[in-house]
């Protein structure tokens, strides 16, 4: 594109922004006096550097980052609300921004009172926010709350009316801060519902938001902000992925460095034996036969831990987990801190296929999970059945129907179990 | 530097702030708007038993009127004058939730606090004035035009300053703090309760040059004898303005801020 068009709604261009540091009153007055003098301030904390973006008319730009990263100052600065320290910000058009969702609304004052002065602040004449104020009462959908003092509204109510006010104005640029974070389910839903209305009728949106599902939904590009710089921009579905996958790293990396202090003093699984199989291998089992984990748990207080195991479907749904003290189970002792655990699957009901298995340490009461050590589990077994696991069942006749007894409980031993004539096999 | 396509939508937004200004003070009070007559009321009230009865006062600039009147001619001006300066002074930091949020001329909110006070007392004064003539009290009410250059000139006078202290305020909160005591000895240096020209040799001279003296003394002039001290109002008007926008350099500098501090 030649040069800044017609297009351009909002053309931002090395934008900086410093706050000045000062939290007691001495820091204060320091600030003042540099500030009065032109000069910056003792102590200073950079939000924004360097900042260029362009916004298209119909466009929808997310922007996403961690907290603190310089998205509300960005979006502030774009608003008019937030002065850039050096930069230039050109706008063409009206602007609504909902950095928050009734802002400036008076609890003392009725509905249709915040109403006039919120309009006043969008800038629509008198008579303007009189022709929209149906508009607006339809939209928040309060009714004759209206007329009452907003300080009596529920919380979702005031929401309601903020968003209404903002979007009667059909602003060429549509700002918002995390609004849809707010408000009940169906209110968000008519929320987004109405920012797509919005984009499709050529509106332009500016959204912040920290659920990626809403930027991947409304945005069709996104903006990455990280330390009050731009670090990546592009299609919102890739910036978001990029961002996630960044996020996963830093909070996996994050718990390893929190881990080896917390295992020091905490319970933990010593030893794992899955049908005689330590972790690290492969273990073997056979449909119909026995399957036997055992194993050892660390106990730093020499409290008698729980474990708990679960059995996974490899790369998948979890079939089913039990702890020790669901069936009272007591772990016995070993040594002073060490407690052996042994259970037994006896028949095995695994179908066929790889899964695994997962002990987990858990304090005495069986409330915190403390460890996580995993086995492959490889079953094997001839059979054409389908799933992850045999279930108990058995196939009825007329005839047979008829000696069942009518209670329900206490089916026939004969029929419980697979592999006789109820089976398949 | 900001660019933005807004017509002027700012005299509505002032309307609006005005309107709230004045009714957030009575709002949910019964007598409403009274309230601000009944309070300088009062204190005429005291200061006529004080000076009248007690002291029994008497000075030849009263002529034929009474030193209620006298009182009264200076009193509203400069109650509208204080108030206003200490009303404008949290018209930043009262509003922070706004100025964080949401993007308009931030000077809107000064001269509305100052305006509502100005609008309430210059009321009262009215009302004052109406009633102390009904009472046969020979006021020249041919004189308003006079006192109401008067009146403008305290207003300028009180706005600008308020540009100053809330600009203050928003840092330091101390500024509210200093004021309550500077305004009160103001309010006894400058000739409310006397004329200028009962104050002795060496006092007289620091006292002239209180700036509002120099606006009471007309707008009592014009009311009590008649007199058009217009020149010396233009002078002071134009004193008034020169202040204001020093103080308005100050406010537009610290402006920027406001949304860090307030």
């Amino acid at each position: 594109m030649p040069g800044p068009s017609k297009d351009v709604l909002v053309a931002v261009q090395g934008v900086s922004k410093v706050y000045p540091i000062a939290v007691t009153p001495r820091e204060r007055s320091k600030t003042l006096v540099a500030l009065l003098r032109g000069r910056p301030a003792p102590k200073q904390f950079h939000a924004l550097r360097d900042i260029d973006l362009e916004v298209r008319r119909g466009e929808s730009l997310g922007l996403i980052g961690v907290n603190g990263a310089g998205k509300s100052t960005l979006l502030k600065v774009i608003a008019g609300v937030v002065k850039p320290t050096s930069g230039t910000i050109q706008v063409a058009g009206r602007i609504s921004a909902l950095l928050e969702l009734g802002a400036g609304f008076h609890p003392q004052y009725t509905g249709r009172q915040n109403v006039r002065l919120a309009t006043a602040l969008l800038g629509l004449s008198a008579a303007q926010s009189d022709a929209k104020l149906d508009q607006i009462l339809s939209f928040a959908d309060i009714g004759q709350h209206i007329d009452q003092p907003i300080k009596q509204y529920s919380s979702g109510m005031v929401v309601r009316l903020g968003f209404a006010i903002a979007t009667a104005v059909r602003p060429d640029l549509l700002i918002t801060d995390e609004v849809l974070a707010v408000g009940d389910e169906s209110f968000q839903r008519k929320c987004v519902e109405w920012m797509k209305s919005y984009l499709d009728d050529g509106g332009t949106l500016l959204l912040c938001a920290h659920s990626m599902f809403q930027v991947q939904k409304l945005c069709r590009r996104a903006l990455w902000i990280d330390g009050g710089a731009i670090r990546a921009g592009g299609p919102a579905m890739q910036v978001t992925q990029d961002y996630l996958a960044w996020h996963d790293t830093l909070a996996a990396q994050s718990e390893k460095q929190a881990r080896p202090q917390e295992k020091a003093g905490s319970y933990a699984i010593a030893e794992l034996r899955v049908n005689g199989h330590t972790p690290g291998g492969s273990a073997v089992a056979e449909l119909g036969g026995t399957l036997r984990i055992e194993g050892a748990v660390f106990s730093p207080d020499g409290r008698a831990p729980v474990v708990a195991i679960g059995c996974v479907r490899l790369g998948g749904a979890a079939i089913y987990g039990l702890a020790s003290d669901m069936d009272g189970h007591t772990l016995e002792r070993l040594g002073t801190d060490q407690f052996h655990f042994c259970l037994e699957f006896d028949p095995l009901e695994l179908l066929p296929g790889r899964y695994e298995i997962r002990a987990h340490a858990m304090d005495p009461e069986g409330v915190r999970h403390f460890d996580e050590v995993k086995c492959d589990l490889e079953v094997r077994g001839d059979t054409l059945e389908m799933g992850l696991c045999r279930m108990r069942h058995r196939w009825l006749s007329p005839g047979a129907l008829a000696g069942v007894p009518a209670t329900g409980h206490g089916l026939a031993p004969d029929l419980m179990s697979p592999g006789s004539e109820g089976g398949v096999r | 530097m900001i660019s933005r396509s807004r017509a002027s939508p700012s005299l509505r937004l002032f309307r609006e702030f005005l309107l709230r200004e004045i009714s957030s003070r009575y709002v949910g009070s019964v007598f409403g708007g009274v309230w601000a007559l009944i309070q300088p009321l009062f204190q005429l009230a005291i200061y006529s038993f004080v000076f009248r009865v007690i002291f029994a006062v008497r000075f030849p600039e009263l002529q034929q009127h009474s030193f209620t009147t006298f009182v009264a001619c200076a009193l509203w001006p400069w109650m509208a004058f204080q108030e206003g300066l200490q009303r404008g002074t949290h018209a930043i930091s009262g509003n922070a939730s706004l100025i964080k949020k949401v993007a308009f001329r931030r000077e809107l909110l000064v001269l509305a606090a100052v305006s509502s006070i100005f609008l309430v007392h210059l009321t009262g004064f009215v009302v004052v004035l109406l009633g102390l003539t009904a009472i046969g009290e020979p006021i020249r009410l041919s004189g308003l035009p006079v006192a109401l250059l008067g009146w403008l000139v305290m207003f300028v006078f009180s706005c600008g300053l308020a540009f100053l202290t809330s600009s203050l305020q928003v840092f330091l909160k101390d500024v509210e703090h200093v004021l309550a005591p500077v305004l009160m000895v103001m309010f006894y240096a400058t000739p409310v309760l006397y004329p200028l020209s009962r104050v002795p040799e060496p006092y007289s001279i620091a006292m002239a040059l209180n700036p509002a003296a120099h606006v009471l003394e007309p707008i009592r002039g014009a009311l009590m004898r008649g007199e058009w001290a217009v020149l010396e109002l233009l002078a002071m008007l134009a004193a008034a303005f020169a202040v204001a926008a020093l103080c308005k350099l100050v406010f537009n500098r610290l402006s920027p801020h406001f949304e860090d501090f307030a």
